[in-house]
């Protein structure tokens, strides 16, 4: 029954819909045929043929309005005035296309640059990680007082790992990459391997695309020669070779076998080009508690809470404390979710920009609101006829909205080709500085975002002037009367209103954008201590296997520095383990000699340096001595320290001649102090230069050089990687920069946010310019005759000019103060992005003020001064 | 001038002069019948009621357009009596039954409104 009924209807609707001209002809003959039928009727009572017809029509009680009804009864009523609606929207956009093309503008500009920050939201804080349960996933770093946040020990970490009840998966991987050397077929090549524990991948949930990974049994001495490659590297290396798994490569001058490759979507927190197995037995420092190398990662058991894993783990801590005091005193486990470590930094970010772009987004809907509102005023003609023709009230509403939202939607289509592209910026400029950047992309999430932001935007802007046309009085404005003073001026206030409201809007985002820009300027006006000026940065990992005696590392390192230095421009080679600015850092643990001991146990920033690291660097020697030849060859027990150590360890003493112990390898030996130098920023721009001790070597594995040089440092390059060939064909050489580049990129998160910052208050400033611009123009042309009378009367020029800018400036001045206010409030949610500068700085209040007042006077004064031009005579006659 | 020209979007048959609904059940009880067109139905309709059910020619189309689209009856093109193209309705199975059902309401409200009618007043 109910089947039956449908399968009448259906076509019976469709037929309606889209055979609409025979339906219309059918009734058309339908009625005609009932017409004749009763003429015929009519005239054999004798009418005429006329008096017939007219009878006959009469009867219908309107043939018009009767066909109205029929086509009511179709049921498809709605659909067909939406699609007249539609279709009668592009033809009113296409026939003002100045119109169209600003409010496209704008709406595409808004639209785009929300989808593409959304975009970038949804890859980075939204989107779960790409793990199996990743919510399970928890990094475990150690911590010293519950107040560091630090590796974990070799033997602690396997201690944790059989000992803990709360995690179905334990394990680490080594907190730096493994520089390897891969040797044999084709050049040597210098590569990025991650050490990491057999349950590594395990614990990630993730597998080998071809192969297999690894197994506990890696762990062991003999069975710890095996590697898995990453997709990106097989595919360079190996061609992408189907048989690679099983055949062996030569990596730091000994065989591994190749057990599997990861497949390409699969990114680790530690990105690497290859994994190999930590070996728990291979060296004696594996057994050493004080040596801390590992970060860990964690997969909880089903239904264990953050809490419960760390009371579970502090027992465990507890015990290590009590069974090894000297290493562990202090020492426990600190987790943390893993989403946090890999997201955590960026959402402050990430939620200003997409506040900014939504700012943006607001903009642009009062420029649109505001252009609707001056075409409303000029359409009000037209639309007081529809509704006297007897179009309901509704149905013109209906047909305004949906002139919005047709203007919206293609907005948002536009938008979302702009975020193509704006995407594609996004992530080449930001690679380095907002995680999980390979993810970004404008998927179906981000689209149907975009669909509904563009419908809310088209609704935000279509209603207020819609609502306001419903009010409009359909007489007076049939009559097309006078101008009505007292209703212009309630159109003025909405006008007035928006600007106040972009005027805000464009303060507060300029304010922010300003902030961050001298937060940029005093970063980059930092003295880092050394000069990174025409010095070549270069590093060199010598393979353990080859280099396996500290003598023959610290040959090598003599001789290339020796032939280095001999090149032509290079005024000092300097050698140093960890380069400034690169990320790369150690902390030594170290104790006064002659101080009571205590359970806390001190660290510092530790470096090995060569004698010409200080002269290289142009770092000042302050007092004492520099090492000398003798004390770096042999690496003697000296120790430059920096004035931030003496400051912070001496304070009312001659630090000159204390003796410190310090861990090195598996010495606890006395050093003394001979030299003080100056401060530098090892770690990063950004905060007081940490207190640092260097120590001679030359025996160091992996060594970078900074070669001060007299022209441009990389002019240097082919001589140097000649030198280095000269001495060994199998080494390769990495991160070839100048020290000036390695300053750069450590501001580089700073300069990325400040540069989208800043060109999202541009756009809001062009936006809310453009408005103002737009609302002055009209407010002149609607007030030609007023000022025609005006100049007739005796008004100069100036006069005129005056009258109209202070109609204009009033709520641009009121929405700058508005703007202040409101950055007062919010900018405080930024200030973690910070640097030298306080949230209220007075003198980005001030200059984006000022600015903005300026933008607003350009804006008001071009359309002002076109007024002043309006000839009397013919502004008089206009009407 | 003001007011708006109707709520066009409500689909309801308009009889000027019958009671609401009782115009589809007189065309579905017609045309229950033998299939006739539009003209012939209110021709029929002025006959058998001697003229008392005077269903304006305007109403009767909307509302037959309203059971064509309901389902409860279909229309067909045929040469008329004067050989002439006309749009014949029929009913279906489904508007038989819906001819039931209106004729069971309408002699349940007549019966009604008869015995309330023909109360003695006291």
């Amino acid at each position: 029954m109910r089947l039956e009924h449908w399968f009448y209807i259906v076509p019976l609707r469709l037929r309606s819909l889209f055979r609409r001209g025979q339906v219309e002809a059918e009734l058309d003959e339908e009625l005609r045929y009932h017409l004749e039928r009763q003429i015929e009727v009519n005239t054999a009572a004798g009418m005429s043929v006329e008096e017939a017809r007219y009878a006959a029509l009469r009867a219908m009680h309107g043939m018009d309005q009767r066909k109205e009804e029929c086509r009511d009864m179709r049921r498809v009523r709605l659909l067909e005035d939406l699609w007249q609606d539609f279709r009668f929207s592009l033809r009113s956009l296409l026939k003002r296309p100045g119109f169209t093309a600003i409010a496209l503008l704008a709406l595409a500009l808004g639209i785009g640059a929300n989808t593409a920050i959304f975009s970038l939201v949804n890859a980075v804080i939204l989107q779960p990680l790409p793990y199996r349960d990743p919510d399970r996933l928890v990094s475990v770093y150690g911590t010293r007082n519950r107040s560091t946040q630090a590796s974990v020990g070799p033997t602690d970490f396997l201690d944790y790992r059989s000992q803990n009840k709360t995690f179905e998966q334990f394990a680490a991987s080594g907190s730096m990459m493994l520089p390897m050397n891969l040797t044999g077929s084709g050049e040597p090549e210098r590569l990025n391997a991650s050490t990491i524990t057999g349950n590594y991948f395990d614990t990630f949930g993730v597998r080998p695309a071809l192969g297999r990974g690894f197994s506990l049994e890696n762990e062991k001495t003999g069975q710890d020669h095996v590697t898995v490659l990453s997709h990106a590297f097989w595919q360079t290396r190996f061609g992408g070779d189907p048989n690679i798994v099983n055949k062996t490569i030569n990596l730091d001058g000994k065989a591994y076998e190749v057990l599997g490759v990861m497949p390409a979507e699969v990114v680790l927190p530690q990105p690497a080009q290859l994994w190999v197995p930590i070996n728990f037995d291979a060296d004696p420092e594996m057994k050493m508690r004080n040596a801390r190398f590992l970060r860990g990662i964690g997969r909880l058991k089903e239904g264990v809470t953050l809490d419960q894993a760390q009371a579970d783990t502090d027992l465990v801590a507890a015990q290590l404390e009590q069974q090894y005091p000297d290493s562990n005193t202090g020492w426990s486990l600190r987790l943390i979710p893993l989403r946090e470590i890999l997201v955590g930094g960026s959402r402050t970010m990430l939620f200003i920009l997409f506040g900014a772009v939504g700012f943006v987004l607001l903009i642009a809907c009062a420029n649109v609101a505001n252009l609707l509102l001056v075409r409303a005023a000029a359409r009000q003609k037209e639309i007081a006829m529809r509704t006297a023709l007897g179009a309901s009230r509704l149905r013109i509403l209906r047909q305004m909205i949906t002139e919005s939202l047709v203007l919206a939607i293609f907005g948002g289509v536009l938008g979302a080709l702009l975020a193509v592209a704006g995407v594609k910026l996004l992530v080449s400029l930001g690679e380095d500085n907002i995680p999980r950047t390979a993810n970004v992309k404008i998927d179906a999430t981000v689209l149907a975002f975009t669909l509904l932001i563009s419908l809310a935007t088209g609704l935000l802007f279509g209603l207020a002037p819609a609502i306001r046309t419903m009010k409009e009085n359909l007489v007076d404005a049939l009559k097309d009367g006078i101008r009505r003073g007292s209703e212009a001026t309630v159109k003025n206030r909405t006008r007035s209103l928006l600007v106040v409201f972009e005027s805000a809007i464009a303060v507060m985002l300029l304010i922010a954008a300003g902030l961050l820009i001298r937060s940029l300027v005093a970063l980059q006006n930092v003295d880092p201590g050394f000069d990174p000026n025409n010095v070549l940065t270069l590093r060199v990992d010598l393979a353990r296997q080859k280099y396996n005696t500290p003598e023959k590392a610290s040959n090598f390192f003599a001789q290339l520095e020796t032939r280095v230095a001999g090149l032509p421009g290079v005024e000092a080679v300097g050698l140093i383990t960890d380069l400034p600015l690169s990320g790369e850092a150690r902390d030594m643990p170290y104790a006064v000699e002659g101080r009571p001991a205590t359970s806390d146990v001190a660290f510092v920033d530790f470096r090995r340096v060569n004698k010409n690291y200080f002269s290289a660097m142009r770092i000042p020697l302050q007092r004492g001595r520099n090492f000398t030849e003798q004390e770096v060859r042999q690496s003697d027990k000296a120790i430059v320290v920096n004035q931030a150590f003496v400051e912070s360890v001496f304070p009312n003493e001659e630090a000159l001649g204390k003796r410190l112990i310090i861990w090195t390898g598996i010495r606890n030996e006395p050093y003394e102090i001979i030299g003080i130098v100056g401060d530098t920023r090892y770690q990063s721009l950004q905060g007081e230069p940490s207190a640092t001790m260097y120590v001679p070597t030359r025996e160091a594995i992996s060594v970078n050089l900074v070669i001060r040089t007299q022209g441009d440092p990389l002019s240097l390059v082919g001589g140097v990687r000649n030198e280095v060939n000269a001495l060994d064909p199998d080494q390769p050489i990495a991160a070839i920069r100048p020290m000036t580049e390695w300053v750069t990129m450590s501001a580089a998160g700073a300069r990325y946010r400040t540069t989208l910052l800043g060109l999202f208050a541009l756009l809001a400033m062009i936006l809310a310019a453009t408005g103002i611009y737009g609302v002055m123009s009209y407010s002149v042309a609607q007030r030609t005759q007023e000022i025609g009378v005006r100049m007739a009367l005796g008004a100069r020029p100036l006069d005129v000019l005056k009258l109209v800018v202070r109609q204009g400036m009033m709520p641009a001045l009121i929405g700058v103060v508005v703007g202040l206010a409101g950055a007062l409030a919010l900018t405080r949610v930024m200030s973690s992005l910070l640097f030298g500068v306080t949230e209220r700085d007075p003198i980005t209040f001030v200059a984006v003020a000022a600015l903005l007042i300026v933008v607003a006077f350009i804006a008001c004064f071009v359309p002002a001064h076109r007024a002043t031009r309006i000839d009397p005579l013919i502004a008089l006659r206009c009407e | 001038m003001y007011t708006s020209l109707g709520n066009r979007w409500r689909a309801m048959s308009k009889p000027t002069d019958l009671v609401q609904g009782t115009l589809d059940l007189l065309i579905l009880k017609m045309l229950a019948l033998e299939p006739l067109h539009g003209w012939a139905i209110g021709q029929r309709l002025k006959q058998v009621s001697d003229d008392t059910l005077q269903v304006s020619d305007g109403s009767l189309y909307p509302a037959l357009h309203k059971l064509e689209q309901e389902g409860w009856i279909k229309a067909e093109w045929k040469p008329s009596e004067n050989n002439r193209r006309a749009k014949f309705y029929t009913l279906t199975r489904t508007g038989r039954k819906e001819l039931e059902r209106e004729a069971a309401n309408w002699n349940r409200l007549s019966t009604a409104i008869s015995l309330v009618v023909q109360l003695k007043e006291a």
